[in-house]
């Protein structure tokens, strides 16, 4: 036997820079917020306080939505298109230039394992206004009319688990099309936007072009309803999309929303097996499980169920959980202590409704929000792991003998954001893509992103799509739909 | 490479290893995964461990212990004897000794100060 | 007493490096004010022939780079060139006679079509590509795939934009090239490499020459390894003849109108269309 422990492999703190406050991004500069309240973002891995920012109410985002009318009548809607691509691909090049600095203030965050941030988020968020830069002067080649017009300002909020590729989801095809921008980061995760707010000071965008209140719910509310805006771009929670539907029911408000899911990873018996536990386990303990198109329910073909499982568990016995700033670490904290209860909430209903549950023995830290790699098995549709999604590292594990039958419980939710299908023969891995109401399918693979590859729901995983031509949608006014 | 792998094994190899070490593309991390794979498996179906050599391209330390870390994440620390694993690799044993000096001295060594045989 | 000028010699862009002509061979280039300028190189049948086996080999690494890291590159070749622009609007201004107002329109024109095709990259089988909609149970697709290897003639004036124009296009589908520059107004093209091997173009993906239209015409018209041909710069006897020689292999050959267009991409493109069943 050898002892080959790892040591630590820490990334320094010292290029985040966190201010210890931050006021809030209006007309190009930081401003304090009219009622001069601001609240704490802490680091959820050790509970410690990274800054107060500030909160933004009504008359705060009045104040943005205002601004961000002014930049775009005055400026935005006027300025050549090749112009504003050029903002945009400052932008890009900015946040390629500073993405270490980007990548440790998200981790520290967030929670996210620096790894993650490092590789994954930040270089994508980059790419994403690299990509939509170059749309910019080329709409009239988009397939949408030959002279697509912009919307006008656009309200969008987004949520905690990719701070700033979801930042980038957004404002990148906004801009791009030509819309100014008022955006609400998540209440847990603020950082990584304010820095984005430089970045954009640094690239000498317009005043107004892209405006950031800081605050929670309501100030999110207030921005939806919000009478000034043109269209409302959401990422969150079903329950909440929902709500924002209702809201501008009555409007002439547009919006496309990227809700939640509860995907359904299918191994079938010829399915490379190493490989499909590789992406079962990227799937849904990537990003700690806080992926709305997350593989939470992993459905095996019986007849390879047990090696299936036999060679997961093993492979969740390698799973490091820690300290996110560590580059060994694979597990990070969970985002806050009210995404921990809800986690531990529905796991225990698990428990309790017969299925069996397994984690691998780990160590979690004393301090800040963990849970364990986790799986259930022996679960039917009808537990409550299998129907709601639980934004957590939970995965839930049922059985299929037929690929009928595989399909059919894939498809048996109200959610349809993504599926993974893991099989050798291409032939039934596109018969199964097509049965599966899914708007996002990986095959023999997993959580892959680009910028040209359109991401979004079937039912009631949201409205519309983000990324690629298909994204621009959501930021040009439609030739034929008519708003009343 | 899994298949390879398994032959060799099912006809009485004790070691396994990816070639001579003099051609290349050689002793990769995703060849070495997947023989460190097999040998697992192997091991799961029978009960016998089957030892693993990778040899080709592992140049520097840091390489080295990128292979290390291959086998106690795949196939397990008990692989990690020379019974069971070994490199081959020629260039390889001056760079571990000039990061050894790195290691003594704090500063960066030479290949001046390393013979050659 | 100030300090004497160190003349630039202008010598090719071939794989990466710049080589004299391996005829050593030179001609003169007189400014507007029928100064001398340079000796710009003269490019013999060889260095054609060696600029083809750079462009040839280098023609699948580019192809098979990802389409965001070719857009990364050919933004770069932006930036490194809006750096350079005093050089370049000195050089036109010399060159052409045109005033330094114009000559900087020019530059920053030619730095825009850079950022404008470096935004196509990606984005090509969006426009051109599509699942086609068969009536069987077979996925099909179509995916336009770059043709290989381009030689593309400049347009004398506007001497800087003409051969970026012509050049940006090209490498933006995947495509490797070899410039022939003006005879009359070769300058700017081979500052133009100057920026190209300082942006982390591969070796080879771009060849620039200057020399005698008249003497390469033939080489370019039937060398079996070029697969297309831009003939901006030629006239239309030239034109003619190069589509005659050029039938042995089938160049794709083209004439385009002066302003940016994705047809200038795709014309340089092949489209390949793939089935597979669907069925369990």
């Amino acid at each position: 036997m050898s002892d080959f422990e790892y040591a630590n492999a820490p990334e320094s703190k010292a290029i985040a820079n966190i201010s210890p406050s931050y006021g809030l991004f209006i007309g190009g500069k930081f401003v304090d917020p009219k009622k001069g309240k601001s609240f704490s973002t802490i680091n959820p891995a050790n509970e410690e306080l990274l800054s107060k920012v500030g909160y933004g109410d009504k008359s705060d985002i009045d104040a943005a939505v205002k601004s961000a009318r002014a930049a775009y009548t005055k400026i935005w809607s006027k300025m050549p298109a090749k112009e504003r691509g050029k903002y945009l691909y400052r932008i890009a090049r900015i946040m390629q230039e500073r993405a270490r600095e980007f990548a440790v203030v998200e981790t520290l965050d967030n929670g996210k394992p620096i790894r993650e941030s490092r590789d994954t988020d930040i270089p994508l968020a980059a790419a994403h206004f690299f990509y939509h830069a170059g749309w910019a002067d080329k709409l009239e080649y988009a397939g949408f009319g030959n002279k697509p017009k912009s919307l006008g300002v656009v309200g969008q909020i987004i949520p905690w688990n990719f701070p700033l590729l979801m930042l980038a989801w957004k404002i990148a095809p906004a801009l791009a099309a030509g819309n100014t921008v008022v955006l609400k980061p998540a209440e847990t995760t603020p950082l990584s936007a304010l820095l984005f707010a430089q970045v954009c000071q640094q690239a000498g965008l317009p005043d107004g072009v892209v405006n950031i209140v800081t605050g929670d719910g309501i100030t999110g509310a207030a921005l939806v309803n919000h009478p000034d805006i043109n269209k409302v771009a959401f990422t969150g929670s079903t329950e909440v999309g929902k709500a924002i539907a209702r809201s501008i029911s009555a409007t002439k408000k547009t919006a496309t929303l990227e809700l939640g899911g509860k995907a359904a990873n299918l191994v079938f018996e010829d399915a490379a097996i190493d490989e499909a536990v590789e992406g079962i386990v990227n799937g849904i303990f990537f990003n700690q499980g806080h992926v709305c198109c997350a593989g939470s329910r992993l459905i095996i073909q019986e007849n390879v169920a047990d090696e299936v499982l036999e060679k997961l568990k093993k492979r969740m016995s390698l799973i490091r959980v820690g300290d996110p700033m560590d580059k060994n670490t694979d597990l990070g904290a969970i985002n806050s202590k009210e995404q921990l209860n809800k986690i531990e909430e529905i796991s225990k209903t698990g428990d309790a409704e017969g299925a069996n549950r397994w984690s691998p023995d780990v160590k979690l830290p004393t301090k800040g929000f963990w849970y364990p790699p986790t799986i259930f098995t022996g679960v039917t549709q009808s537990h409550r792991i299998a129907r709601e999604e639980i934004f957590g590292p939970v995965l839930s594990v049922l059985t299929f003998r037929t690929p009928a039958e595989a399909i059919e419980k894939a498809n048996n939710t109200m959610y349809g954001l993504s599926a993974g299908i893991w099989s050798d023969k291409g032939a039934k891995v596109l018969w199964a893509a097509k049965q599966l109401k899914a708007g996002v399918i990986w095959s023999n693979t997993f959580n892959k992103f680009d910028p040209a590859s359109p991401f979004g729901g079937y039912k009631e995983s949201g409205w519309g799509r983000e990324g690629g031509r298909h994204g621009l949608a959501g930021y040009l006014t439609s030739d034929s739909k008519v708003n009343k | 490479m899994r298949k390879a792998s398994y032959l060799a094994m099912l006809a009485g190899a004790d070691f396994i290893k990816t070639s001579t070490g003099k051609v290349a593309p050689a002793a990769t991390a995703p060849v070495v995964l997947v023989m460190l794979e097999a040998v697992r498996d192997y091991f799961t179906l029978t009960g016998e461990k089957i030892g693993v050599k990778p040899a080709g391209g592992i140049r520097t330390t840091k390489d080295a212990i990128k292979q290390l870390v291959l086998v106690k994440e795949t196939a397990g620390e008990q692989w990690l004897t020379p019974d069971l694993f070994r490199i081959g690799a020629s260039a390889l044993l001056n760079d571990l000794l000039m990061q050894r000096m790195k290691l003594r001295t704090g500063h960066y060594a030479s290949a001046n100060y390393v013979t050659v045989d | 007493m100030s300090s004497l000028d160190v003349n630039k010699t202008y010598k090719l862009f071939i794989g990466g490096a710049f080589p004299r002509s391996e005829s050593g061979r030179v001609y003169e280039i007189k400014g507007a004010n029928k100064k001398f300028l340079a000796n710009p190189a003269l490019a013999s049948r060889k260095d054609f022939r060696d600029a083809v086996v750079a462009a040839k080999s280098a023609q699948s690494g580019w192809a098979n780079a990802t389409a965001f890291n070719r857009g990364q590159i050919l933004y770069r070749i932006a930036e490194i060139m809006q750096g350079r622009s005093e050089q370049f609007v000195e050089e036109i201004s010399a060159l052409e006679g045109v005033t330094t107002k114009v000559a900087k329109l020019q530059v920053a024109e030619a730095i825009d079509t850079w950022v404008w095709y470096s935004g196509w990259c990606d984005k090509l089988s969006s426009i051109s590509g599509s699942q086609n909609q068969v009536s069987g149970p077979f996925y099909n697709f179509t995916t336009p795939e770059a043709l290989g290897v381009i030689a593309l003639f400049a347009e004398g004036k506007p001497s800087l934009l003409g051969a970026v124009r012509t050049l940006a296009p090209v490498l933006a589908g995947g495509n490797s090239a070899i410039l022939i520059a003006s005879e009359s107004y070769p300058l700017p093209a081979i500052t133009l490499g100057e920026v190209i091997a300082t942006s982390d173009v591969p070796g080879g993906v771009v060849n620039i020459l200057t020399g005698k239209t008249s003497e390469l015409l033939p080489w370019v018209g039937s060398h079996m390894e070029i697969d297309g041909v831009d003939v901006a710069g030629l006239n239309k006897k030239q034109e003619d003849e190069i589509k005659l020689v050029g039938a042995d292999n089938l160049k794709r050959i083209s004439r385009f109108a002066p302003a940016n267009h994705p047809e200038r991409i795709l014309s340089f493109m092949e489209h390949k269309t793939i089935w597979h069943p669907i069925g369990i």
